[in-house]
């Protein structure tokens, strides 16, 4: 269509009174910014909208995980918590469909597959703390630049990697070597009751953290880039020297950021399923501290990972309920654990670095 | 008032009119977006509004000017529709995405998802490529892994066109579902190479699984001492529903002490690294571990064949009531007993059609 057949062409008209002119300056200005704000309240009425669906969703997830999962806790009761039984026997009791003589179907006590989760986790977040803190003091403070500049690529790299090559490695180069470890008298010494091998709290407990370092590298050295310069240099101009300057000032300014990391870590390690799965020993058992280094040989079968070995997709059956139960527990944990993150970093922030 | 800009910012003479200011001040305001104008040009002189926003719009249709002499108008062809860095981007994108979704799209035939029994894996793999060998207009069957369980659960619910069990329908499966027999395959008891025990007897077997027996002094052609190794398959496994069923019996269970492999290859691979380990595993993955005769008889496909191995077990393709569409295309192709697929079953597995 041509710009001169509709809208009609008309010649400017005569030019008006200086006041007319300020009053419909101004008009046109009112319409065009009310223009505006009808645009901007639609964008706002579209945001809100994708937010409160992503905040829907969670609720339902939240929603169906504990429907499905309440008759194994009212079948069980705090027992459900407890160690009265052997798991594989009760989750073989549930495929089968027969009950163990003198419980119900839903019985099942769940004390190995929580203690196993709780010493996994908390082992390779306490390691990978020590071990990432120190790393990224290096990365951030001590390594020269061309050093630096591979390596923090490299460390984002491996956040990256799939735990599923986690994995892999442990099963095909570490589980061997940790087995070599265990001497034959020491395996005859349980014998009788558990079965020791390369693959169990020891290996997953190693392959867990190396799995969250990289995250958790990250994350504390970009907070600890963050630390303005004037504070190290005028603690250096107090006559501080370098190390503590860097522990005194630099990485307590970094300690929101350094929790933050450490609850990231944790949520990684706590959700790891299908690595845990293959090396975790296959056995649900609550190792023994009192056993000695045996402990560290000892199979375990934490909760994500006995979601992935029982497979109990449909609701409505017993190992179904169970599972929708082992989920319901991860994710009250999972929510305990960002409430404690946060309550955590509440006091740290007035003098830190928060991310 | 006072936010708003103030009457000198806006460069017009004085011979412009209300409706004409209102004009020169919409195409002003406008042209800041990225997408609308290009960023450092300004033209003057009305717009002429596009066609949708002259039906849907409120306003009287605007006055249409022609812009000052020495100003750009901005109805002037060559101020109309300048092509936007935002704009060759998005063509740019929009192309290499089609481009990519093309190849799929332009695909007739539906790609077949096969899941299931690990015992099976193999077969289906090699099945696959050669149907999609013998019929290349067919895309290959995508075949995945999982354990017999998830192959019956997912066919049911939908994720997979067609499941691999290698166990035998139980009553506890889901209803609805057809069983198709496609091979035989057998199972054999495996123990690490520095272990090659020659022969089991079903009691012995059935002691050292239980538990009952504990260490290998106790068994007899042992080469190594210490310790049994137990390792078992995980619940959903048809191996171990196989096993249990041939080797256990109805009333023996395998000791809760086993470990708990989650497929085929690794059980295979853990056998493979522990000198005092045994287990069960299919046909097809007895590289690298010792396979045991089995009351008498060597875990060889040839006896299996002519029956006298007695470990032997059913494989089967599932469907969601009768097989149809591409599903049923390739089962009955796979079932034919065709030269192609009797070569691949006779290879590692017993043939049944």
């Amino acid at each position: 269509m041509s710009a001169e057949a509709f809208p009609p062409a008309v010649p400017p008209a005569a030019p008006p009174h200086p006041r007319e002119a300020r009053r419909q300056r101004h008009a046109a200005q009112l319409t065009a910014h009310r223009k505006e704000a009808a645009r901007d309240r639609r964008v706002e009425f579209a945001l809100g909208t994708l937010a409160a669906g992503t905040l829907a969703l969670i609720a339902a997830m939240l929603v169906t995980v504990l429907v499905n999962g309440w008759p194994s806790f009212e079948a069980n009761g705090l027992g459900w918590f407890g160690n009265s039984g052997d798991p594989v026997l009760q989750f073989r009791a549930m495929q089968v469909g027969t009950a163990l003589p003198g419980h119900p179907l839903l019985y099942f006590s769940a004390w190995p597959l929580i203690w196993g989760t709780l010493l996994c986790t908390i082992g390779a977040v306490v390691i990978a703390l020590v071990v990432s803190t120190l790393a990224a003091i290096f990365i951030t403070e001590f390594a020269p630049l061309p050093v630096r500049r591979v390596l923090e690529p490299v460390v984002r790299l491996l956040a990256g990697v799939p735990s599923v090559i986690y994995g892999l490695v442990g099963l095909l180069l570490l589980a061997p070597w940790v087995n070599s470890l265990i001497s034959i008298p020491r395996k005859e010494s349980v014998q009788y009751v558990v079965q020791l091998s390369g693959e169990g709290l020891l290996t997953a407990t190693l392959v867990l953290t190396v799995m969250i370092l990289p995250i958790m590298i990250a994350l504390i050295s970009g907070a600890l880039a963050a630390v303005p310069a004037t504070w190290r240099e005028g603690s250096v101009a107090l006559g501080v020297n370098r190390w503590r300057t860097i522990w005194r000032v630099s990485v307590r300014a970094a300690r929101p950021a350094i929790v933050s990391a450490t609850v990231l870590g944790t949520a990684r390690a706590l959700g790891e399923a299908i690595m845990l799965a293959m090396i975790g020993g296959g056995r649900p058992w609550a190792p023994n501290p009192l056993d000695g280094l045996t402990f560290l040989f000892e199979p375990i079968q934490p909760l994500a990972a006995s979601i992935v070995k029982e497979f109990g997709d449909n609701p409505n059956t017993p190992i179904g309920h169970t599972v929708y139960a082992i989920a319901a527990l991860l994710l009250f944990s999972a929510a305990l654990l960002s409430l404690a993150g946060w309550a955590v970093r509440q006091p740290l922030k007035r003098y830190g670095i928060g991310i | 008032m006072r936010r708003w800009p103030q009457a000198e910012t806006i460069e017009v003479g004085d011979e412009w009119s209300a409706p004409d200011l209102l004009e020169v001040y919409m195409s002003g305001r406008e042209k800041q977006s990225a997408f609308t104008k290009t960023k450092h040009e300004r033209c003057e002189g009305g717009r002429a509004f596009s066609i949708l926003h002259q039906i849907f719009s409120n306003w009287p249709p605007p006055v249409h000017l022609s812009a000052p002499a020495g100003r750009k108008d901005c109805n002037a062809p060559e101020s109309k529709g300048v092509p936007v860095r935002a704009h060759r981007t998005l063509a740019v994108s929009l192309t290499f995405a089609l481009m990519l979704a093309a190849p799929t799209a332009a695909v007739a035939a539906k790609r077949l998802i096969i899941g299931g029994s690990t015992s099976v894996l193999p077969l289906q793999q090699k099945l696959a490529a050669a149907y999609h060998h013998q019929f290349p207009h067919i895309p290959e069957p995508k075949v995945e892994g999982g354990q017999s369980d998830i192959g019956i659960a997912g066919v049911a619910s939908g994720k997979f066109d067609i499941g691999d069990s290698s166990r035998d329908p139980l009553s506890t499966d889901p209803h609805g579902l057809v069983f198709t027999k496609i091979a035989r395959d057998g199972i054999c008891v495996i123990t690490n190479d520095k272990n090659p025990i020659p022969n089991f007897s079903q009691e012995e077997i059935q002691k050292i699984f239980s538990g009952t027996i504990r260490d290998w002094g106790e068994v007899e052609g042992a080469k190594v001492s210490g310790p049994i190794e137990l390792f078992d398959r995980s619940n959903a496994s048809g191996t171990q529903d196989a096993f249990k069923n041939i080797f256990m019996g109805e009333d023996l269970a395998i000791s809760p002490a086993a470990s708990a492999e989650n497929s085929n290859s690794e059980e295979q691979n853990a056998i493979s690294a522990a000198p005092g380990a045994i287990g069960f595993v299919s046909f097809a993955y007895t590289q690298g571990v010792h396979a045991a005769n089995y009351q008498g008889v060597a875990c060889s496909l040839r006896n299996a064949r002519s029956g006298q191995y007695g470990g032997v077990r059913n494989f089967w393709m599932v469907s969601k009531g009768a097989p149809k569409g591409e599903a049923a295309k390739y089962i009955a192709w796979v079932t034919s007993g065709n030269k192609t697929t009797k070569n691949i079953i006779n290879s590692s597995w017993i043939a049944v059609h």
